[in-house]
């Protein structure tokens, strides 16, 4: 008996992607591979005709009963989550995976969702199951590609007594070229994490948290965990660092990078070469800081960036002012009818003719640039669908592993981007794994 | 080294008879124990099982009585279901008092269950060669994801250490009296004649015994060992006390009070694993504000949502607590508002040994027992769980409680029992009229500033200002969050069963129909902080700046302390969306 993967939201714009994605990848009922997708939504006939043209079995159920969602689970050995927006889906099906013991793995970029997820990795360390999410373009090339500048850099160096310590990094920088052909969800996502601020990881000094039952006076200034202020009265001269999370303004960290001549035929995007850049609440960031703690590295900062070019960044600076307006209920539900008005998402034509660029900088504690490299992808609608179906099906594979929380790469199992199904179609601009 | 007394009774089950909930497979026969050290009682009740080399001497402790608070709790905590009894010997009879369920619905506080005759007739002994006997016995803790369903069991054996042993001819009498709950039904018919009867010295094991060989962990329904985690709380009245550390002691230790929450920060320091810290998650809990709870309770009817046979569904039982609230929120270390209000209670003192039991080990409440005192005419008497004095006799009200004391012995005298905290309360029996009737709307009115346990000026830190603090100000008018975590128990429990380790959320859904009252006047409480109080207890006094072994005073103006009557369910969650 094989495994099966089961693809939630598969009537939605990139699930019917990624069950094509799957079908061309041999995860139909009828091949004779060990490995099978099931499709699944809450819309009968939509889901009936998604299955129909793709070869699959199905199973119609919404999330609003756990119990019953448990039950859908069955035989299911990674659940594929396509159906956003990812806040009213995510915990609920992930929850179910916890329940169900399968791996949970999804396509969202809505930050909140993510770090919700997140909370759940004890219970899936627990369960034995791994919860991956962003397993999309956006954060799954990133992480894949981070992971692999990390594997060349070496993993790790010794202390004086042999120990293994975190290798120290200046930065890491991942910046993404513009999208201008948003999908109907992925434009309601971004509105979601429409902020005044910008989440970047940032490196430092916290006193280590005191262990259960250990005897001692009451710590005078800066709880355990808590970032510690420079000069702070009783010091100690060298605190452990540690990257964490900080927010800064919309629009204060801005830079230029280097994305590459881009295809030609796309005017709007021919631009190319070296542009202007700007810090977005992407979750790139925070895989980047698992995938860096997984590595042994400390960074001192992690940013992502978007391409926004002049017009943009006047757009982006006035969206992040007016954001307190723009996400209150009334602006919310004027934005979410405006949404409606938009295509479903870009047509197989700007798909096939859409090109992308992911650029990943590294520079060592000196601030010496180590890495540059500038990764060409296909459409990201399309890099979607391949990263999440490669990422299932390694997911279900005996030999994946992994538990807790894991990242894109982690459920690729694979840090290479050239000759891979996931990234079929990405070329290295500049650089790349040697 | 204590005395022992170990009878073994073969057993066949009776023909359509149930199965005792519990019991385990291949039984041979039944055992009764009794240890005695001094004026400290232990008595075992127990199934002999075919063991695993076909040793007969295995035994499955199914239900027994401690008379010493100390000893239960801890044998507790290492698999033997033992509840508090007061158990006293007179002229070689030993009569065991314990809560039972009998006809009626109320737990029967003064019910004997047991007694035992033949203690003190220790004639024609004989020399015999060493008695081994052990006992496999499970320790259990929730399941760390399925917390509110699934029971993980660690199997292990205990092989106390016998000497001299002698084997025993003469009477020894077992009289077991018909009750509904604790089922004894399989020892009230088989425990009759014994086949052999042993005594001699024994030594109660300190250290964590082996595990069972051949055994991993396994998992049991929940409802089968513990019962099903729902429950309903009616007739609760509190006495409670606003403690503001930042007034009364020093709130920068406060963070310690709730280390158990942030195990899985410890758990990725220790596992020194870069692969693994990235993999576990990196919120942690905070105190959400420097005032402390502390509360007095006395629930009136403690029920079951959902009952095994033969417990009904109008079963209850009565306790008091005394419990310490410290209201937490998950954060990230860029959080600019903290999330998911809960309480947490690091130290919680009742008088009921059912709650102490299961609250300790399904529960992850650190539940000690406890002796409640109320001024009556002048003296102090003890109340029992249900606020009389006697069987029969009126509640005393709540407001005379005057003195709440560790309880070393079941039933044992005032001055056995250290003291954990005297009240001296003004206006002790308040009056009908003074308690306002509150409506779940006025939590929103002007008023709700100066109502229920915490209110917006506790609230200091900005990731607790906003809407934190207005979810836990509005919530606990029309329900709460609590978490604990387990297991609980010994040092030697908890790294048995580490991997476990859970946090355990439950809901407290309230009642329409709370009433509230503000007395006037001052509350003046004095903390003691003896050494066998439990840490967290000591380390609370502590930042009241009272040292181990001490003692403080702790005055609250009208205003800081309050009394509230209502009633509550309370149902335990997997803590999964």
């Amino acid at each position: 008996m094989g495994t099966n993967i089961l693809l939630y939201g598969a009537t939605g714009y990139s699930g019917r992607l990624i069950a094509a994605e799957a079908k061309k990848r041999k995860l139909a009922r009828d091949d004779s591979t060990n490995c099978r997708m099931i499709l699944a939504a809450r819309d009968a006939q939509a889901l009936r005709e998604v299955a129909t043209k793709n070869g699959m079995d199905y199973r119609v159920f919404g999330l609003d009963d756990s119990a019953e969602v448990v039950r859908r689970l069955a035989g299911i050995k990674v659940v594929l989550n396509a159906a956003g927006p990812f806040a009213f889906t995510a915990e609920r099906l992930a929850g179910a995976a916890i329940r169900a013991r399968c791996h949970y793995v999804d396509i969202n970029g809505e930050i909140d969702v993510y770090r919700k997820l997140d909370d759940l990795a004890l219970k899936a360390w627990n369960r034995q199951i791994a919860l991956v999410s962003g397993a999309g373009a956006w954060a799954g090339t990133s992480d894949v590609l981070l992971s692999g500048a990390l594997e060349e850099l070496g993993r790790e160096a010794l202390d004086e007594l042999g120990r293994a310590k975190a290798k120290p990094l200046a930065a890491i920088r991942i910046a993404l070229s513009q999208i201008l052909d948003f999908s109907r969800g992925s434009a309601a996502s971004a509105a979601r994490m429409l902020r005044e601020q910008v989440l970047v990881v940032r490196a430092r000094a916290v006193r280590e948290p005191k262990k259960a039952g250990a005897a001692g006076e009451p710590v005078k200034a800066g709880a355990a965990g808590e970032p510690v202020k420079a000069g702070a009265v009783g010091e100690p001269k060298r605190l452990p660092r540690k990257m964490v999370y900080v927010h800064e303004p919309v629009g204060k960290i801005e830079r230029i990078f280097d994305f590459g001549s881009l295809v030609p035929s796309r005017d709007r995007l021919a631009r190319g070469g070296r542009d202007i850049a700007s810090a977005a609440n992407m979750i790139d960031t925070l895989s980047a800081k698992h995938t860096a703690e997984r590595y042994n590295v400390i960074a001192a900062g992690i940013e992502t960036y978007v391409q926004t070019g002049s017009l943009g960044r006047f757009a982006y600076d006035f969206a992040g002012m007016a954001s307190s307006i723009l996400t209150c209920p009334y602006a919310r539900g004027f934005t979410q009818a405006q949404m409606q008005l938009l295509p479903e998402g870009p047509t197989q034509q700007e798909r096939s003719d859409g090109r992308h660029v992911v650029v990943l900088e590294i520079e060592d504690e000196f601030h010496t640039r180590v890495i540059d490299w500038c990764l060409e992808t296909p459409d990201v609608y399309q890099l979607t669908a391949q990263i999440a179906v490669a990422a299932a099906r390694n997911m279900a594979s005996t030999g994946f592993k992994k538990i807790g929380w894991a990242t894109p790469a982690e459920a690729l199992g694979s840090t290479k981007i050239q000759g891979t199904a996931a990234f079929d179609g990405c070329r290295f601009l500049r650089g790349g794994a040697a | 080294m204590a005395d022992f007394w170990l009878a073994t009774y073969d057993w066949t089950p009776a023909k359509g008879a149930p199965a005792t909930p519990g019991q385990p497979k291949n039984v041979i026969g039944l055992a009764l124990e009794v240890m005695r050290e001094g004026d400290q009682y232990g008595i075992l009740f127990s199934w002999i099982v075919r063991g695993a080399s076909g040793s007969q001497t295995t035994l499955v402790c199914q239900i027994g009585f401690a008379n010493e608070a100390k000893v239960c709790g801890v044998w507790t905590d290492r698999g033997f279901p033992l509840l508090d009894a007061a158990i006293r010997e007179s002229d070689g009879t030993l009569t065991v008092t314990c809560p039972c369920y009998d006809e009626g619905p109320a737990l029967d506080y003064g019910a004997t269950p047991i007694t035992i005759n033949g203690l003190g007739k220790r004639t024609d002994l004989n020399p015999t060669q060493g008695l081994n006997a052990s006992y496999s016995q499970n320790l259990r803790t929730p399941d760390p994801v399925f917390c509110s369903s699934l029971i993980v069991q660690d199997g292990i054996t205990w092989s106390p250490a016998r000497s001299n042993v002698m084997n025993l001819k003469g009477a020894f009498e077992v009289k077991i009296n018909k009750t509904r709950y604790p089922v004894l039904e399989a020892f009230r018919t088989g425990v009759t004649q014994p086949k052999s009867l042993w005594s001699g010295k024994i030594e109660i094991p300190q250290a964590p015994a082996e595990p069972r060989s051949g055994t991993a962990l396994s998992i049991a329904n929940r409802d089968e060992t513990f019962g099903f985690p729902a429950f309903i709380f009616d007739s609760v009245e509190i006495e409670g006390f606003r403690i503001d550390l930042s007034r009364h002691g020093d709130a920068s230790g406060l963070s310690e009070l709730i280390d158990p929450l942030n195990f899985h920060l410890d758990g990725k320091g220790a596992a020194g694993n870069s692969g693994v810290a990235s993999a576990l998650s990196d919120f942690r809990y905070e105190p959400a504000t420097r005032t402390v709870n502390l509360e007095l309770l006395r629930y009136g009817k403690m029920k079951l949502v959902n009952v095994n046979k033969p417990l009904r569904p109008d079963d209850f039982q009565s306790q008091h607590e005394l419990v310490l609230k410290v209201l937490v929120g998950r954060v990230d270390d860029d959080t600019a508002q903290a999330r998911n209000p809960a309480i947490f209670v690091p130290a919680i003192f009742v008088d009921n040994t059912w709650s102490r039991a299961i609250g300790r080990a399904a529960q992850g409440f650190d539940k000690r027992m406890a002796e409640f005192w109320a001024k009556t005419s002048g003296d102090l008497e003890r109340l029992l769980p249900d606020g009389r004095v006697a069987p029969g006799k009126d509640p005393i009200p709540l407001g005379n409680v005057s003195e709440i004391r560790l309880q070393a012995k079941t039933f044992g005298a005032r001055n056995e029992g250290e003291c954990l905290l005297t009240l001296d309360c003004p206006q002790k029996a308040i009056a009908e009229s003074s308690f306002l009737t509150v409506g779940l709307g006025i939590i929103y009115n002007p008023l709700s500033f100066s109502i229920g346990r915490w209110r917006q000026s506790d609230f200091e830190d900005e990731e607790f200002r906003r809407s934190f603090a207005r979810d836990a100000i509005a919530g606990p008018l029309e329900g709460f969050e609590s978490i604990q975590v387990t297991p609980i128990g010994g040092t030697d429990v908890q790294t048995r069963l580490a991997n476990e380790t859970t946090w355990i959320t439950g809901t407290f859904k309230i009642d329409p129909g709370v009433s509230i009252a503000w007395p006037d006047g001052v509350a003046s409480l004095t903390f003691h902080a003896p050494e066998v109080a439990p840490v967290a207890w000591k380390d609370f006094c502590k930042l009241l700046g009272i040292k181990a072994g001490g003692s403080g005073i702790v005055s609250l103006p009208p205003g800081e302390w309050y009394r509230v009557r209502l009633s509550t369910q309370l149902t335990i969650g997997d803590g999964l969306p």
